[in-house]
């Protein structure tokens, strides 16, 4: 038989892990999710005054496109996952790379065609730390993400350790770029669909 | 032609295995999210019916109380104005978000006329259409 003892001891872990579920789901994440807009609200401004100050053309395709990825990554923050980036990884390992230039693979082309040296090297500087950015968002917010990450550093001191030539890959992130830019132009079709 | 017809099928096909694997994942979330819930509340409603017909709910309430210690009712104080905090802190924060962004998108649009938007509410937050 139950007692009444054992059966408080169990209301209150109850409504302990009630609270814990709360916290999780509507403070933590939004947290986190609105830190890491935050970081990419401070890029996206770093990028526009160097736009200002003369460093790019507010008109040139490697600062729109830079800017666009931005505003996909800030507006689709809240669905950078580490499960998305895997699934999305092995959905997308079927098409065929040398026939499509996706989002990301134009951004870098974007970036290439810049004819000044500083502005490419701001762009590629801004472009990582974008990348850092997503990778920490990622990584902290899920377990799996840290066992990844704690793996990928093993397998990359082991490699070095014993002189092996193959360094393991990190998470492929230009994949959720692609996913987010993606998302944003079916947004913008919609949009112009709805206007016309 | 015939290599921008293969493009455009690749490129399609591409977005759709991306949109796949983008319901898949908000699936699993929310299996996670909710499922986790339901066992709390299975639990809960399991800890209460075992003792159905026993027992009023008045004496339930009443025991779960009274049982309760002193440093175990500071810590849910604690916690509860903890959380209370939070919320009014970020809802501070949301305001002062929207009076700042409003200002700056001016300032910006007379520098560059086709800026583009992150599509954020104006308190930064995600959109009622682009929630999961």
């Amino acid at each position: 038989m139950i007692s009444m003892e054992s059966v408080i001891t169990a209301l209150h872990s109850g409504l302990g892990l009630l609270l814990l579920w709360i916290l999780v789901y509507f403070g933590v994440r939004e947290y986190r999710v609105d830190r890491t807009r935050q970081k990419l609200f401070a890029l996206r401004d770093e990028l526009f005054d160097y736009a200002a100050d003369g460093g790019i053309g507010f008109d040139d395709t490697a600062y729109g496109r830079v800017r666009t990825l931005l505003n996909s990554l800030i507006r689709f923050s809240h669905m950078l996952t580490f499960s998305r980036l895997v699934l999305s990884s092995v959905a997308a390992g079927s098409f065929t790379p040398q026939i499509t230039e996706g989002p990301h693979q134009k951004l870098m082309s974007a970036i290439d065609a810049i004819p000044s040296e500083d502005a490419k090297a701001k762009l590629r500087d801004i472009h990582g730390r974008i990348g850092r950015c997503i990778v920490t968002h990622l990584v902290t917010g899920s377990p799996l993400g840290m066992v990844y990450v704690f793996a990928y550093v093993l397998r990359a001191l082991a490699s070095d350790r014993f002189g092996k030539s193959k360094t393991p890959k990190l998470p492929p992130v230009d994949r959720l770029e692609d996913d987010a830019m993606l998302a944003e132009d079916d947004s913008e079709a919609e949009l112009a669909h709805v206007h016309c | 032609m015939t290599t921008s017809v293969r493009r455009a099928d690749v490129e399609g096909k591409w977005a759709f295995y991306l949109r796949v694997a983008d319901n898949i994942g908000g699936v699993l979330k929310a299996l996670v999210q909710y499922g986790s819930l339901a066992l709390i509340i299975y639990w809960l409603t399991g800890a209460v019916e075992s003792l159905a017909g026993k027992y009023t709910f008045a004496d339930i309430g009443i025991k779960f109380l009274a049982q309760m210690s002193i440093s175990q009712s500071i810590s849910y104080a604690a916690g509860a104005g903890g959380v209370l905090y939070g919320i009014r802190e970020r809802k501070l924060r949301r305001d002062k978000t929207e009076y700042l962004a409003r200002r700056n998108r001016e300032l910006e649009e007379r520098l560059d006329p086709r800026r583009s938007s992150s599509r954020l509410t104006g308190r930064g937050t995600t959109r009622k259409e682009d929630r999961e």
